[in-house]
């Protein structure tokens, strides 16, 4: 449907091209493995289709288990060719740490047993230029650590500055949170606040390491928000904000946020001191989303600055008003202005006219250039549903889609085929559990 | 209280008079009528049942009283803080689809001036020692956390945690409490008339 997974005459047959990368090591390259696994995938291809669109994006999100060892690299990369795959959205900062050689952040535990010389993004970037797939070095921002536990690497940004950590309602910082308490409160783990004075500098340092030192097309900006309406609470916050936009004490309204009821007037003493409230509180949630803006912002600046070509986007929530009061993402007037290169709502939830129509509203908003993709949740939804939304949103127009993720695309039977109309899908759909050991082994690339 | 009583006794049982014809105005404060407009826009219908719509109709009296305090007081809302409201509010809640453009503006206009009044002579009088918020919360613990503790010291130990929600809510009753101070202290010199149903003014 939206592309056929690759000819045969179409793999790379010459040497590996002598490329220069940013980093100094052994680069790990099994060309002919990678080469015959592709082409084994491939030979099944059967259908005839229409010609694709030639400036559709089909992409997908891969998380860092993509890059523990460099046989995953490899077969994230064959794969990704094989399905025409032409972006990648390659995580490699993930909790505060790095999958790629940085002077400032520390490196992933989960690479503990590889080479001290391994640089899986270095390594990914080598490969998918082999085959013309683009990679963007997807960071997370905000999101630092899951916690309770302190980071063991010293150097992590949340021992570096605990006082970044966001405070919650109750005063108390999300580093004294147990985990039942951050699962009650609808927080993956601890966040650093955008509001701090030095954040969006430090991280600006830590995206433009990234696009200075790898040949990467793009830095994509995840978790690029407050986890929710509960943090931020921090008495600087509440001190600034009461001197920069008055009113009371934002602790005040932190307990509620703007219901449906706004659009009628208020009686009774008690609806009017819940409006004087709710008024008030417009000016705290706005005051939250220029905090995050400014994060987005000087990120990007300092991006360009360094490469002017590098693509900076950031993947949002899917409903535009929810993402602005919940969690402080104002991504529609991110993409109107131009403070992104590409806007990627994570449109998980819905059918297919849903879909489009949200595409159409951000289409709206990114007229004076901003690009914009679809992102598409396959990790909730089956093959059936992957495809025909990916078919919809191809036909009503949109500029492309990514999907999330890699590993879900991987083990749940059928879903790669379907979105590419491919007829082998029994090729990749294992009679028996789907695992993560389970994928390992079923692509394993013979050296 | 028992004027509050009394009074709102006196307005169900005008609104229960039969012979409904269906007046469109409810009650006329100062000269400015509360209508069925006002109601419906404030609880999406007229309430069928008396004391319901009673019930919206002396908020709504309530409403006019606190607004004309705030007006005397000179209190005014500009263009321009209205525009950015209703712009924050659009960013927040999407745009007004419930309420004609121009009624909605002149509530929220409304509002906007009642929020500076209860900013400048209400919320200032409040005083949240802590003793009283801790009070709140052995008053009604079950509001703040679940499952309630059993006993009394068990609750003091966890109070610390809760401190700041409690005081949200204690500020909040408090808010309301003067407001309602300030409406009847007034109440007996403001021109307020009722109509039953069957009047037509």
């Amino acid at each position: 449907m939206i592309r056929p997974p690759k000819p045969l005459n179409s793999f790379p047959q010459t040497n590996v091209r002598a490329k220069k990368t940013a980093v100094p090591g052994r680069v790990y390259i099994y060309r002919r493995a990678i080469v015959a696994f592709a082409l084994t995938l491939s030979t099944a291809a059967s259908a005839l289709l229409d010609p694709p669109r030639a400036d559709f994006t089909q992409g997908m999100w891969a998380t860092t288990e993509a890059l523990y060892t460099p046989a995953d690299v490899e077969r994230l990369i064959a794969i990704a060719y094989a399905y025409n795959f032409n972006e990648i959205y390659l995580q490699v900062r993930r909790a505060g740490d790095a999958y790629y050689v940085s002077e400032t952040e520390p490196r992933s535990r989960k690479l503990e047993g590889q080479p001290d010389d391994y640089d899986p993004l270095a390594y990914a970037v080598e490969l998918a230029d082999l085959f013309d797939i683009e990679i963007h070095a997807w960071l997370n921002v905000n999101y630092a650590w899951p916690g309770p536990e302190v980071p063991p690497a010293p150097e992590h940004i949340a021992n570096r500055h605990p006082e970044w950590v966001l405070v919650g309602r109750d005063g108390r910082r999300m580093t004294s949170y147990s985990r039942t308490k951050m699962k009650r409160l609808d927080a993956e783990g601890w966040y650093l606040d955008p509001a701090a004075p030095e954040f969006a500098e430090y991280f600006a340092g830590v995206a433009t390491e990234v696009a200075a030192k790898y040949d990467v097309d793009g830095i994509h900006l995840d978790f690029i928000r407050y986890p929710n309406y509960r943090f931020g609470y921090s008495r600087e916050n509440r001190t600034t904000f009461s001197a920069e936009r008055g009113g009371p004490d934002p602790l005040l309204y932190g307990y509620q946020y703007v219901e449906e009821d706004i659009f009628r007037p208020a009686y009774s003493p008690e609806g009017l001191t819940n409006r004087w409230l709710d008024l008030h509180s417009l000016e705290w949630w706005d005051w939250r989303a220029d905090n995050v803006t400014a994060v987005v912002k000087t990120a990007r600046d300092a991006v360009k600055t360094e490469r002017p070509d590098c693509v900076v986007s950031a993947a949002v929530w899917q409903q535009p008003e929810h993402a602005y009061r919940y969690v402080g993402q104002e991504w529609l007037m991110w993409a109107e202005k131009g403070y992104v290169d590409t806007i990627v709502p994570m449109a998980y939830w819905g059918a297919a006219p849903a879909l489009i129509a949200l595409d159409d509203r951000v289409a709206v908003r990114c007229a004076g250039g901003t690009e914009r993709l679809t992102g598409i949740g396959v990790f909730n939804h089956d093959a059936t549903y992957a495809a025909d939304v990916c078919e919809a949103l191809y036909d009503s127009g949109a500029p492309g889609v990514v999907l999330f993720d890699y590993l879900s695309c991987v083990r749940e039977p059928g879903i790669l085929s379907a979105v590419t109309e491919e007829a082998f899908a029994e090729d990749l759909a294992p009679a028996g559990g789907r695992d993560e050991r389970w994928y390992r082994k079923w692509y394993a690339v013979p050296r | 209280m028992v004027q509050e009583m009394v009074r709102r006794t006196a307005l169900t049982l005008l609104l229960l008079t039969p012979t409904f014809a269906g007046s469109a105005t409810y009650a006329v404060v100062e000269g400015q009528a509360i209508t069925d407009v006002d109601v419906v826009a404030a609880a999406g219908h007229v309430p069928s049942n008396a004391a319901a719509l009673a019930n919206v109709v002396e908020g709504l009296v309530e409403r006019k009283i606190i607004l004309g305090l705030a007006e005397r007081e000179g209190l005014e809302c500009t263009d321009g803080e209205l525009n950015r409201t209703l712009a924050l509010i659009a960013k927040t809640r999407g745009a007004n689809d419930v309420l004609p453009a121009d009624d909605y503006r002149r509530y929220i206009r409304e509002e906007i001036i009642i929020g500076k009044y209860i900013n400048e002579y209400v919320y200032p009088k409040v005083s949240a020692p802590d003793e009283q918020i801790e009070r709140l919360f052995l008053l009604i613990p079950g509001e703040f956390v679940k499952p309630v503790p059993t006993t009394r010291t068990r609750l003091e130990e966890i109070f610390p945690v809760y401190r700041n929600e409690v005081y949200n809510r204690y500020v909040k009753i408090e808010v309301a409490r003067l407001l309602r101070e300030e409406i009847e202290a007034v109440q007996g010199f403001i021109d307020i008339e009722y109509y039953t149903k069957t009047d037509k003014k």
